[in-house]
C-alpha cells in the first residue's frame, strides 16, 4: 500500500473518480516463472519427493482429480469454515482481491486485485477504493458490477435470517460500503485496520451476485461465481466436477479441462486411489502415506511441504484444580513438545505460539522459549512442574478426564497426553466421544482437559486472537481471558505502521501465552503431493486460501 | 395366501410407528445437535456460538414442541414428502433414490456370489463329511467368519494396486449408465461380503443336509435305488434349505443398510454411509427415515422368506 499524506476522505473519494485508476498492483492471474519446489517448503530439512522439470508451455485440456475426505456440507462459501467447501468452491467464486500464487507465506504485502484491477487507501487508513474489471460475467452471463461486491460483502457481515457468517466479526470494522459507479467500490471503516485487506484476500470471500442474493438463490445447492471454473455436476458420497468456464476474464485461463473431486472418507483408499493414478493431486496425505507413495513411485510424483497452520492444543474446562493458573503451567511444563511432534506430527511439526512459528508474526524460538512454560522441556521443568502442582495441592493419583473426539488422529493425541500428566503423577482418563456429543460436551465448558487439534485460516493476528483468544473469543474454550490482551488487540489492530504492530502483536503474545488458556504443543506441516504430469502449481502455507487452480495444468499421457 | 399377505402387511402399520416413535425419541435424547454441527462443521473447523446456534435452530424449525416436530415428519412420511437434510438442505428422498440402487446391487451380486460358493461347498462338505473336502470347506467358512469383510476389502485393493497398480475406478456409475465400469467397481467390494456371507451359509447348509441325510425318508430313497441327484439335490437340498434361506434374508437386509465401512473403503456412495454420515451429524429426517425405511425391507423380507417356506415345504401352510 502507499502511504499518502492525510486529506479528507469526501476529497480523496473524489479525487480518484474523477482522477482514475492508481498504480496497478499486480497482473491478475500472476502466472510467469516460479520456483515449483516452493519457498517454505521444510521444517525438517526434507525435499520434495521427485523432481520437477523446468517450467513448460502450458498444455490445455487436462483433468485434474483429487480425493477430498468428505462431502461438502453444502456450497455456500459465507456460511462455512471447513476445507471441503473451500477446495471445493474455490474455482468457482472469485474474490475481491487475492494472495499472489508466488506468495506462498501469505505475506499481507502480497496480495493482487482478482476481480479487482487496483486500489487505493486513503492515508488515514479509514477508507479503500477499488477499481473493478470490466466484462466480468458470471457463470449464467449476469453481467458483474460493484453492487455484487456490495451485496456480498454486507450478506457476510449482515447474514440472512437463518444464515450464520464465522466472518462477520472479522468484518465488523466496516462502516459502509458505496458504490459509485459500476466499475468502482469504495470501503469505509470505522477505525483504521491494516489486516483488512489480508482478510479480504482470504479464500471464504467469495463474490456472489448481487441478483442471487436478493432472489433467494439456494447457495446451500447451487453455485454461481465468476470463477475460471463452473460446477458441472455433484452427487453426494460420489463426486464433484468442474469444467472450465469459457467466459473468464483473464484471456487463455484456465488450462485444465475440468477438476474431479472424489469423495474419499477411507485414507487408505485415497492413497490407492493416487498410487494407482486414478487421482493426480492430493492435500490429504500423512507422512507415512508419503513414504508408502515413495517407495511405490519415486520420481514420478511431487511432494511440497509447508508450514501448516494446524496445531494441537490442551483446553481447559470450568473445573478445579485446571482453573488454576499454576496447574495449567505445570501441565506446560511437563509437556515434552518434542516428543509431541515425533509421535503425533511423524516428527514432521515444529514449535510455535499462538502465532504460527516462521510467520510474519511469531516469537522468534528465544522469545518463545522466555515465555513461562514454554522452555524445552527437561528435568528442570519437570522438576518445576511438580513444585507448581504441589504447590497448588494437586495430590499424586489426581483423576482427570480428557475429553476426546472419537478418531485415530484425536485418540492418539489424548494418549500422548496422558503419558504426559502420568510423569507428574495425575490420572488422566480419555473419554472417547463420537463427534456430535463431543462438540457438545466441549462447548458446555464441562469437562478437565479438551486436547483438541485446531487450525487457523489465516497468519493474522486480527483473525487468529479474534478466534481464539480474546476473553469472549469463541473458539477461547477455556474462558480464559485478560482485558490486557484485549486492549492491546485493539491497539494492534488499528495500527498502521507493520512495525509498531508488530511490536504490539508480540507484546501480546508474550502477555496471552502465560494465561495458558490454550496450551499449545505444536504446529504441524502440511503435505501436498501431485503426479508429475501435472503442472503449475504451488502450494501455500494456508490450506483455504489458493485453491482456485486457475494456473494449473495437466500434461497428456 | 392373499389373506396371509393382506394381514401381515397390515401389521406393517404399527411396526413402523413403533419405530417412528422409538427412533425419534432417541435422535432426540441423544447429546449434540445438528445445529452445533452446521457451525463447528465436519472437520471441526469452526465455532458454534450459542446465539448462531439458537439462530440455526429457529431456521430449521428445531425450536418447536417435540410433539409438532414428530407429527409433522409423520405427515411427510405418509405423503412421501419427508422434507430435505438439515444438513445439506437436499430433499431426503431424491438423494435416498440415488443411494438405494447402488445398495440393493452391491447386495443382489454379494448374495448371488455367496450363495454360488455355498451351496456346492455345504453340500460337498457334507456328502464327503470327514474327508480332506469337508475339512477344507471348514476351514474356507472358519477363515470367513473370522476375517472382517471390510478387511478383506483392503486386503484386495492392496493386492490390486500393488501386484497390478490398477484400482477401481473411482466415481460410480449405475449399470445402465455404464455396465463394464459398474462392474468393476462393484465386483471387488461384492466379492469381500459375498465370501463372507458364504462362510456363514456354508456352515448352515452343510449341518442342515447332514440332518436331512440322515432322516428315513432318505434312506428310504436310496433303499429304493434313487441316484444321487434324485437323493441328494430332490430330498436333501431342498429340505435343507429352510434354515439357509432364513439366514439369507437376513444377511440381505444386513448388507442393504449396514456395510458402511465397505462403503468407505471403496468409495461407493450407498445408503449405510448415507445413514452413519447423518446420525454423526444429527442430521434428524434422514436418521428417521432410513429407520423407517430398513424397519419396512426387514418386515418384507421376512414376509417373502415366509412365502419362500411354503414353496420348499408343500407342508407349511401360511395360516
Amino acid at each position: 500500500m502507499r502511504q499518502r499524506g492525510t486529506i479528507r476522505r469526501r476529497r480523496f473519494l473524489g479525487g480518484v473518480l474523477l482522477g482514475g485508476a492508481g498504480a496497478v498492483l499486480a497482473a491478475c492471474g500472476g502466472g510467469g516463472t516460479k520456483d515449483s519446489s516452493g519457498g517454505n517448503g521444510t521444517s525438517n530439512g526434507l525435499t520434495g519427493v521427485g523432481t520437477q522439470a523446468p517450467q513448460r508451455e502450458p498444455v490445455r485440456g487436462g483433468a485434474l482429480t483429487y480425493s477430498l475426505g468428505g462431502d461438502p456440507p453444502n456450497f455456500d462459501v459465507h456460511s462455512q469454515s471447513t476445507y471441503l467447501v473451500n477446495t471445493a468452491m474455490a474455482p468457482v467464486y472469485s474474490l475481491l482481491v487475492r494472495f499472489k500464487a508466488a506468495n506462498v507465506e501469505e505475506a499481507p504485502d502480497g496480495i493482487e486485485g482478482d476481480l479487482a484491477k487496483s486500489w487505493e487507501q486513503s492515508g488515514d487508513g479509514l477508507t479503500y477504493v477499488f477499481k473493478l474489471r470490466d466484462g466480468v460475467t458470471f457463470h449464467d452471463g449476469k453481467p458483474f458490477s460493484s453492487a455484487d461486491v456490495k451485496a456480498s460483502l454486507e450478506r457476510m457481515m449482515n447474514p440472512p435470517k437463518g444464515v450464520v457468517s464465522p466472518r462477520q466479526d472479522s468484518l465488523a470494522v466496516i462502516d459502509k460500503i458505496e458504490t459509485p459507479d459500476s466499475g468502482t467500490l469504495g470501503i469505509v471503516l470505522k477505525r483504521p485496520a491494516p489486516s483488512l485487506m489480508p482478510i479480504l484476500a482470504q479464500g471464504w470471500m467469495s463474490i456472489y451476485s448481487a441478483q442471487d442474493i436478493a432472489g433467494n438463490f439456494d447457495f446451500k445447492l447451487k453455485a454461481n461465481g465468476t470463477g475460471p471454473f463452473k460446477l458441472k455436476e455433484y452427487t453426494r458420497g460420489n463426486r464433484l466436477t468442474l469444467e472450465a468456464n469459457p467466459a473468464y476474464f483473464v484471456t487463455g485461463k484456465p488450462f485444465l479441462s475440468t477438476i474431479t473431486l472424489f469423495i474419499q472418507v477411507d485414507s487408505g483408499a485415497r492413497v490407492s486411489a493416487f498410487q494407482s493414478g486414478q487421482t493426480n493431486f492430493s492435500l490429504l496425505f500423512t507422512e507415512t502415506d508419503i513414504e508408502s507413495l515413495d517407495a511405490a513411485l519415486g520420481k514420478k510424483m511431487t511432494v511440497e511441504r509447508r508450514n501448516g497452520y494446524g496445531f494441537n492444543s490442551v483446553n481447559f474446562g470450568h473445573n478445579p484444580p485446571w482453573t488454576d493458573e499454576r496447574v495449567r503451567r505445570a501441565l506446560s511444563l511437563a509437556i515434552d513438545r518434542q516428543e509431541s511432534i515425533d509421535l503425533l506430527y511423524e516428527g514432521k511439526g515444529f514449535y510455535g505460539g499462538y502465532m504460527p512459528g516462521g510467520g510474519g508474526w511469531a516469537l522468534s524460538q528465544e522469545e518463545l522459549q522466555r515465555v513461562p512454560g514454554y522452555a524445552p522441556y527437561s528435568d528442570k521443568t519437570m522438576a518445576e512442574a511438580k513444585q507448581l502442582l504441589q504447590a497448588a495441592g494437586v495430590k499424586q493419583g489426581h483423576q482427570a478426564t480428557l475429553l476426546t473426539r472419537r478418531g485415530q488422529n484425536y485418540e492418539n493425541h489424548s494418549i500422548f497426553l496422558k503419558d504426559q500428566l502420568a510423569k507428574v503423577g495425575i490420572d488422566a482418563r480419555p473419554q472417547v466421544l463420537e463427534d456430535a456429543a463431543a462438540y457438545d460436551a466441549f462447548n458446555s465448558r464441562n469437562y478437565d482437559l479438551g486436547p483438541w487439534g485446531h487450525s487457523i485460516a489465516l497468519d493474522d493476528p486480527d483473525a487468529v486472537f479474534a478466534e481464539f483468544y480474546l476473553s469472549e473469543s469463541p473458539r477461547n474454550y477455556s474462558g480464559i481471558g485478560s482485558p490486557e490482551v484485549d486492549a492491546l488487540f485493539n491497539k494492534q489492530s488499528q495500527t498502521l505502521d507493520l512495525n509498531e504492530r508488530k511490536k504490539l502483536v508480540k507484546e501480546m503474545q508474550q502477555k496471552a501465552l502465560p494465561l495458558y488458556g490454550k496450551l499449545i504443543e505444536a504446529w504441524s506441516t502440511r503435505r501436498w503431493a501431485w503426479w508429475n504430469t501435472v503442472q503449475g502449481y504451488t502450494s501455500h502455507v494456508g490450506l483455504y486460501n489458493y485453491n482456485v487452480h486457475e494456473q494449473t495444468w495437466v500434461e497428456k499421457g | 395366501m392373499f389373506r396371509y399377505v393382506t394381514r401381515r402387511l397390515v401389521f406393517l402399520v404399527p411396526t413402523v410407528l413403533f419405530v417412528s416413535v422409538i427412533i425419534f425419541v432417541l435422535m432426540n435424547i441423544l447429546p449434540g445437535d445438528v445445529a452445533q454441527m452446521i457451525l463447528i462443521g465436519p472437520q471441526g473447523e469452526g465455532a458454534a456460538k450459542a446465539e448462531d446456534v439458537a439462530k440455526i435452530k429457529s431456521q430449521l424449525g428445531l425450536d418447536r414442541p417435540l410433539a409438532v416436530q414428530y407429527a409433522d415428519w409423520m405427515l411427510g412420511v405418509i405423503t412421501l414428502d419427508v422434507g430435505r437434510s438439515l444438513w445439506s438442505n437436499e430433499p431426503v428422498f431424491e438423494e435416498l433414490a440415488k443411494r438405494f440402487p447402488l445398495s440393493l446391487e452391491l447386495a443382489l451380486m454379494s448374495t448371488t456370489i455367496a450363495l454360488l460358493i455355498a451351496i456346492p461347498s455345504g453340500v460337498i462338505a457334507a456328502v464327503n463329511r470327514g474327508t480332506w473336502m469337508d475339512y477344507s470347506s471348514r476351514v474356507f467358512s472358519i477363515v470367513g467368519l473370522a476375517m472382517p469383510n471390510f478387511w478383506v476389502g483392503t486386503l484386495i485393493i492392496l493386492l490390486l494396486v500393488y501386484q497390478f497398480g490398477w484400482t477401481p475406478p473411482l466415481g460410480y456409475v449405475g449399470p445402465m449408465e455404464d455396465p463394464w465400469k459398474n462392474f468393476q467397481q462393484l465386483i471387488w467390494p461384492a466379492l469381500a461380503l459375498g465370501y463372507g456371507q458364504a462362510a456363514i451359509i456354508s456352515r448352515m447348509m452343510r449341518s442342515s443336509l447332514l440332518e436331512v441325510l440322515r432322516e428315513d425318508y432318505v434312506r428310504t430313497a436310496r433303499a429304493k435305488g434313487l441316484g444321487f441327484s434324485a437323493v441328494i439335490i430332490r430330498h436333501g437340498i431342498r429340505n435343507a434349505l429352510l434354515p439357509v434361506v432364513t439366514l439369507v434374508s437376513i444377511q440381505f437386509g444386513y448388507i442393504l443398510g449396514g456395510t458402511v465401512v465397505m462403503e468407505s473403503v471403496f468409495s461407493l456412495p450407498g445408503v449405510g454411509r448415507y445413514l452413519v454420515d447423518a446420525i454423526a451429524h444429527r442430521d434428524f429426517p434422514v436418521v428417521q427415515t432410513l429407520v423407517l425405511l430398513f424397519a419396512m425391507i426387514f418386515v418384507l423380507i421376512n414376509l417373502i422368506t415366509d412365502i419362500a417356506y411354503t414353496k420348499l415345504d408343500p407342508r407349511i401352510r401360511l395360516a
